[in-house]
């Protein structure tokens, strides 16, 4: 066990809003923790700045014991972070194969001259990349829509498109921005355990999410956000019991 | 150790058909004509991967065959370099002014590619046609035949045989790209930008490499064409020019390789049907491109494009004649087609 991301005092201000402010927090390398927090409380915007897509105002983040404040997101990726978006970012006018392939970019290592030439140096490359999308396709039970293009698709199927094409550039940390969004009950129980086979493969796993229920019986810790600021990180048992939570979401009652 | 399937089958016998063209048609016209498309199509093919696969918008490459065509004229006929040096290096001075395009975009933005384009052609013309000394100005530069050791390509049907084994050989390095990682990168870049950034794809660096490609490509294809004339003038490297190689792509489908070659060959095919109608191409070009845009926006091979439609017409009515089986059968695929839309 060891800390695959530290954030030190980190800060995100758009103009005159505080959508982060002054934020600590450690992840460890074998957990799945959980942030939530009402509406406009800076899930997303954390994530936004621990994945590099935006640089943090103030304050250091750490991942895999290496400094990465002000990286962009290539240099994040390449170091091990992957991510999947509250609103389906997939690649629609390309297959599923193709899409799980994008996601193993940084793992193929095919130079432009054994692309000309399509050496066979080139062929094995692609053929060993091919057949890991393939078993990572099984392990999602999506393997029957391989050559199907990705807008064809369902939403919950897009959703583990998302997800596989994460899973393909093996990484040590996973973040899912709310990825039971337009799940059923069904589909959301379905979608924890595979949360938790994944966390098994692996990769750490951050996820933001509305569904308590699922928060609670998923995560080891969590971490709970409101106006920018961090209120506590507890086990899920104490994080619901506690008043200044309940007063986040449900406001204060007034005295008479 | 590769596996033979039909469609290869198809390809072989209509590429031997095709070399027998020199044969069968002894009118220099029409083989003229034909190589003349088979070198646009290679400028279509750079066009769609430009266009088409990296999803940038570009209004000026008739400046860049232009560049490649008087590159290799210039150095062929007033250095007397072997032509094949001639030849590449025409190629890569156009893909090295690709690069220099491409390096002010990735240090700004690819928003004013359009721009940047439009702008670089007109500039390249004015200098076409202002430096005397270089390009013989608006009188046209005047260029020889290519000659590989010793041979000189100078019939007819020599020069349909060279134009073929170049449209190939483009075409197969195409195709390798565009199904390699770089081409699934660029193909990710044109359909999410923030989602290929999370795949550890460098946007702006894969942008600038595509452009740098296509421009080699198409620098390439302008100079044989002039090496095929014979003959370069700034009049040939107009916006309009661009414009129409533009369309070439489009009207095959952009993304599809296949189809960049058939809208070549439709474009450079029709206007020789009759000089009537060249008079009134731009406007044909500017209507046809407009129905397009309404009827069929991926053109003829692209997806969802008129062939597509025309399939699924095709096997619904098939599926209609069949009987009441396959019926049902469409009428459960319009049900979960309903679902879906219910679900999204």
């Amino acid at each position: 066990m060891g800390v695959i991301m530290k954030v030190e005092n980190v800060s995100k201000h758009f103009a005159g809003l505080k959508a982060l402010n002054k934020v600590s927090l450690e992840i460890n390398d074998d957990e799945i923790f959980g942030i939530i927090g009402p509406n406009g409380a800076g899930k997303t915007t954390f994530f936004n700045v621990i994945s590099g897509f935006n640089s943090p105002t103030s304050g250091k983040v750490f991942f895999a014991g290496k400094e990465m404040t002000g990286s962009n997101i290539t240099q994040f990726c390449t170091r091990g972070i992957a991510r999947t978006f509250q609103n389906i970012r997939i690649f629609s006018e390309m297959t599923v194969m193709e899409n799980l392939l994008v996601g193993m970019h940084n793992r193929i290592h095919s130079t432009f001259f054994g692309v000309c030439m399509n050496t066979r140096k080139q062929r094995d490359v692609e053929k060993k990349a091919a057949d890991k999308a393939m078993e990572i396709m099984e392990y999602l039970n999506i393997a029957t829509f391989a050559n199907e293009y990705a807008a064809n698709l369902s939403y919950g199927t897009q959703r583990l498109v998302e997800i596989g094409r994460a899973l393909a550039s093996e990484p040590k940390l996973l973040l899912l921005d709310e990825p039971s969004a337009g799940m059923n009950q069904q589909e959301t129980m379905e979608l924890m355990k595979l949360i938790q086979g994944i966390r098994k493969l692996g990769p750490a796993i951050i996820v933001i999410e509305h569904n308590m229920k699922f928060m609670m019986n998923l995560s080891y810790r969590i971490a709970v956000l409101n106006f920018g600021e961090l209120l506590m990180v507890d086990t899920p048992k104490e994080v619901q019991e506690d008043p200044r939570v309940i007063e986040a979401y449900l406001g204060k009652g007034e005295e008479y | 150790m590769y596996k033979i399937n039909k469609r290869q089958i198809f390809g072989f016998v209509l590429l031997a058909v095709f070399c027998m063209v020199p044969w069968v048609i002894n009118n220099t016209y029409i083989i003229k004509v034909i190589s003349n498309a088979m070198l646009y199509s290679i400028i279509a093919l750079s066009i769609n991967l430009i266009v088409g696969f990296s999803g940038q918008l570009d209004f000026g490459r008739s400046a860049f065959a232009g560049l490649g065509g008087y590159f290799s004229a210039v150095v062929f006929t007033t250095y007397h370099v072997p032509f094949i040096i001639a030849f590449i290096g025409g190629a890569l001075f156009a893909a090295f002014m690709g690069a220099l395009l491409g390096l002010l975009c990735r240090y700004s933005s690819f928003d004013y590619l359009t721009l940047i384009t439009i702008g670089f052609s007109e500039i390249c013309r004015k200098v076409f046609e202002q430096w005397y000394s270089v390009t013989n100005g608006s009188f046209g530069f005047r260029t020889s035949r290519p000659s590989f050791f010793g041979f000189k390509f100078n019939s007819q049907q020599s020069m349909f045989y060279f134009c073929l084994v170049l449209l190939i050989l483009c075409y197969i390095v195409i195709r390798r790209i565009t199904k390699s990682k770089m081409g699934r990168g660029y193909k990710a870049i044109r359909d999410d930008e923030i989602a290929a950034a999370y795949s550890g794809i460098d946007i702006k660096n894969y942008k600038m490499v595509c452009f740098i490609i296509g421009s080699f490509f198409t620098g390439i294809a302008g100079a044989a064409m002039v090496h095929y004339t014979m003959f370069a003038a700034p009049t040939n490297y107009t916006i309009d020019e661009s414009l129409i190689m533009l369309q070439m792509p489009i009207l095959g489908g952009l993304g599809s390789l296949p189809g960049s070659i058939i809208g070549a060959s439709v474009l450079t095919l029709l206007p020789e049907v009759s000089r009537g109608f060249y008079l009134y191409r731009l406007l044909f070009l500017g209507i046809l491109l407009v129905i397009l845009m309404r009827f069929a926006p991926n053109g003829l091979l692209g997806r969802h494009g008129i062939k597509d439609q025309i399939m699924d017409y095709i096997s619904e009515r098939r599926a209609r004649n069949n009987g009441k089986p396959d019926k049902t059968n469409a009428e459960e695929k319009v049900v979960t087609a309903h679902g879906r839309n219910h679900e999204g």
